[in-house]
Parts: structure tokens; sequence; C-alpha cells
């Protein structure tokens, strides 16, 4: 197996400079936000108390970030250490993803100068499952970040740190919390009730969102992979990930009996096909569920490095629909309320993306995060 | 109340004395919010069916109750997520063990 290395080279490259200045619009919205408040760059109202920055920077931003979850359970729990070299990336992304969606809970919260009080013992309420979710991805990015620890020492000191008993606990323990809170996530929007469209109002939506985290976690590790490869001039790791897909198939198959036994268990099937947003919108987040499990049948297309990352575009589209689709486009609070994204709203989003990829090209640039190749030292 | 029948209502305050008799009007039996989602502060009669009046129908158990429920199944004492923990442990450990 061959160690992990920086990857090395300028830091200062065109995509580089492309989500910096994206940064940067970003950062003017924010201070406009911090200065004048949420509603001088949001749409957000009573009706839509949320938006994109808790549906895409923490529910969908989480779920992209479940790559060191999955493959954590994958290597330490079925004790498959062949992907070993596939998890350090992962949690490098996953530490990121989770940090920036905390980020974004600090710049959702109206009063954020009271955020210290969810960490309060005297006020915890354990009746409420959004406390959960808080103190659950607080306590997770602190695992990360500890998780992902020895990088850095071995940066500093150029030996491979051994895994102690210590760093075993909290490997274990950055398994178990986001199973808890990738569940919660579902359970928040049990509460919503009849605002919730049937078709993704359901008991069931813990368990969904839970699955649908995992499959989430293996296909973000082929996407980053893919996109490494490319953007970095390194060698697919096609044979791995030829591999590791063949989860993928297995876990959507698992989502989709879940998801339409419950559908019909409940008999609210029908309004799929209802041709309202709503319906259209439930049709094509399961196509784009359907198309990667059709693409990732075949051991063919998984060999091949362009099917496994359509398949992998795709599933995240679905997985990114299924969550709009929960937390937005099949919420209706009533008559007379609307929400669609501000334009600075936007920009604080796609300035959460650009700092993570900006983050993610300096520490595999300078740290051992990524598998060292042979052909690298030519 | 019977429909079309008349009543004597108290005006005023209950204890005024003054009585005013009217006809009842016919109403839909059924007091919305009563029992709706665990029973709401907002109680309502109507003559036509609440849902004429864009009212959505309301189960009696609350949501809040149902995802409560969840919760507490899973988290009581916080007993399945120690155990969880423990097995997880043991088989990092062992994962570890393996690679050595």
């Amino acid at each position: 197996m061959s160690e992990a290395k920086p990857v090395g080279g300028k830091v200062f490259t065109g995509p580089f400079l492309f989500f910096l200045v994206i940064t940067l619009i970003g950062i003017y919205f924010l201070a406009k936000r911090f200065m004048f408040g949420i509603g001088a760059v949001t749409n957000m109202n009573d009706g839509f108390p949320w938006g994109i920055w808790i549906t895409y920077d923490v529910v969908v931003g989480t779920a992209f970030a479940c790559g060191g979850y999955s493959m954590a359970l994958l290597v330490y729990v079925f004790n498959n250490g062949e992907y070993h070299p596939l998890v350090r990336p992962a949690l490098l992304a996953s530490m990121f993803g989770y940090t920036l969606a905390g980020v974004s809970v600090f710049i959702d919260i109206g009063r954020y100068w009271q955020i210290y009080n969810v960490f309060l013992p005297w006020y915890t309420n354990f009746n409420s499952v959004l406390l959960e979710v808080a103190l659950c991805i607080a306590a997770y990015i602190a695992v990360l970040w500890i998780e992902f620890s020895p990088t850095f020492i071995e940066a500093s000191s150029g030996t491979k740190s051994k895994v102690n008993k210590l760093l075993i606990f909290f490997i274990a323990l950055g398994i178990l919390l986001p199973t808890m809170h990738q569940s919660s996530l579902g359970s928040v929007m049990i509460l919503a009730g009849h605002k919730l469209s049937p078709l993704w109002w359901t008991p069931a939506l813990p368990l969904i969102f839970l699955i649908s985290a995992i499959t989430m976690g293996y296909t973000v590790v082929i996407f980053e992979s893919t996109l490494s490869a490319l953007g970095l001039k390194r060698p697919f790791e096609t044979n791995m990930l030829a591999k590791l897909s063949l989860v993928i198939p297995i876990l959507l198959v698992i989502f989709l009996v879940v998801r339409f036994g419950d559908l019909l268990m409940r008999g609210e099937l029908g309004l799929a096909f209802s041709g309202t947003l709503q319906g259209n919108m439930f049709l094509l987040e399961n196509i784009l569920h359907i198309v990667p499990l059709v693409i990732l049948a075949s051991a063919s297309n998984r060999k091949r490095a362009k099917m496994l990352f359509l398949a992998a575009c795709c599933l995240m589209a679905g997985g990114l629909l299924f969550r709009f689709n929960t937390y937005l486009v099949g919420f209706n609070p009533g008559e007379g309320w609307n929400y669609f994204p501000a334009i600075g709203e936007q920009f604080i989003t796609y300035t959460i993306i650009s700092a993570e990829i900006l983050l993610y090209m300096i520490f595999v640039k300078k740290l051992p995060v990524l598998p060292g190749h042979e052909q690298a030292k030519v | 109340m019977e429909p079309g029948k008349y009543y004597d209502f108290p005006v005023s305050s209950i204890d005024s004395g003054k009585i005013f008799s009217q006809k009842a009007a016919s109403y839909v039996p059924q007091i919305y919010g009563e029992n709706a989602v665990g029973g709401t502060q907002v109680l309502m009669l109507a003559g036509v069916p609440f849902s004429k009046l864009g009212l959505p129908e309301l189960p009696e158990k609350s949501y809040a109750s149902t995802a409560e429920s969840i919760q507490h199944t899973l988290y009581k004492g916080m007993i399945a997520p120690i155990v969880v923990l423990a097995g997880l442990f043991y088989f990092v450990n062992r994962s570890q063990r393996d690679k050595d």
C-alpha cells in the first residue's frame, strides 16, 4: 500500500483564483448580513424560516460530507483495510464539509451571539430533535479534527504516527455521531407534519435519511477522487473505485425499497403522478436515484472512470434533490408564503462551497492526504 | 342545539340577566382545534365544512409527539448509543490489530 504524501505544486492556480473571487464576493454579502441582519440579504420569512443556508449548507452539505463516515464504516467496522488510502482524503472533505455546516448555522441563526446557550447543560431540552442535531454535529466537528490530527503530526515530524487506543475511541465515536444526527435530520421534518407533502412526510424519514447519507458518502468519495485525479493530474484510482462502487447499488436498492414500500403502505404514491411541481420533483428525484443504480449494476460500467463519474454526479444530484424536496419544495407553510433564495443569500452559499474547495486544494498540496503514486516521482 | 329552534342567549355577560332569543343557525357539529394535533389554543365553530375555510385536516396525535417517541425510543437513557459505541470500539480495535 502506498503511503500518503503531499501533492506539492503551486497553490495559486487558475481554478484557485476563480474560487477565491467567489469567496470574496460572498464575504461582502456576509459583512452585509452581520451589519444589517438576515432580512437584508435573504428572502426568508415567517412561513419559510429556513432557506438554502440550512437546506444546502447544513442538510445537503453534511450528507456530502459523509465520505469520512461511510469509509470508516467500510474500513474499520467491515474490516476492509484495502480501502485505507481513500480514508484520509474522505476525512478531509468531511472535516471541511461539517466545519462549514457549523459556520452556516452560525450565519443562519438570528441572534448568533446567544449560540453558546445550546451548550449549557442546564438549558438542555432532551425532547428537542434540533438540539440533538446541534450537539451531535458540534461534537462530530471536533471528532473529525481529532481524527485528522495525525496528518498534521506526520507533516511536521515526517514520521508515520501510530494509531493509539484514544484515536480508536474517536474513530468509533466518529461512526456513532453521524448515525445519530443524519437520521435526526430526517426526524426534524417529521415535526413539519401536514405542511410537508405526504410524498416526503413519513415516520420512516429518519431511516431514509440515514440510508441516503451513507450512500452519499461513497458517492462523494468517487466524485472527489475523480476530480482530484483530473485537477491534480494524478492517475485515476479506478480499480479501487470499481470495487468500492459495488456498495452503492446495494444501498440504492435498500433505499428505494424502503422509500417506495413506505409510500405504498401509506397509499400516497398516486401524488407522484399528479402533475404538480411536487409530484414532478419527486419523479425527478427518483429518476436520479434509479439511473445510477442501472449504471452501477453493470460490472463493466463500474470499471470505467467515465461511467463511475456520471453515476456519482447523478446520485449526488438525486441526494441533493431529495433533501431540497424534503426541506423546501415539499414544504408548504400555508397560503401566501413564497420562498426563493435572494442573490446575496445564494452567494453566501457559493462562498461556503468555494471555501471548502480552496481549503481542500491547499491541504492536499501541503499535507500528506492523498496516496502517493510511483508515477508522481518521474 | 338544534338548528332552526329558538334559544335564549345571554347578552353582555353571562350573569347580566339580559337575554336575546334567536334561532340557532346550522353548524358543523365539531370544534376545530379541540383535539387536533394534540389540542390547540385556537377553537373554531363553523357553518360550513372546515376544509372550505382553508383549514387543513389534522390528526389527533401531534407531529411533535411522533418525533419525540422516535427520539425517546432510540435515546432512552443513552443506553442504545453507548452499546453501539462499545460495539464500534470493538470492531475498530479489531481492524487495527489485523493491520499490525
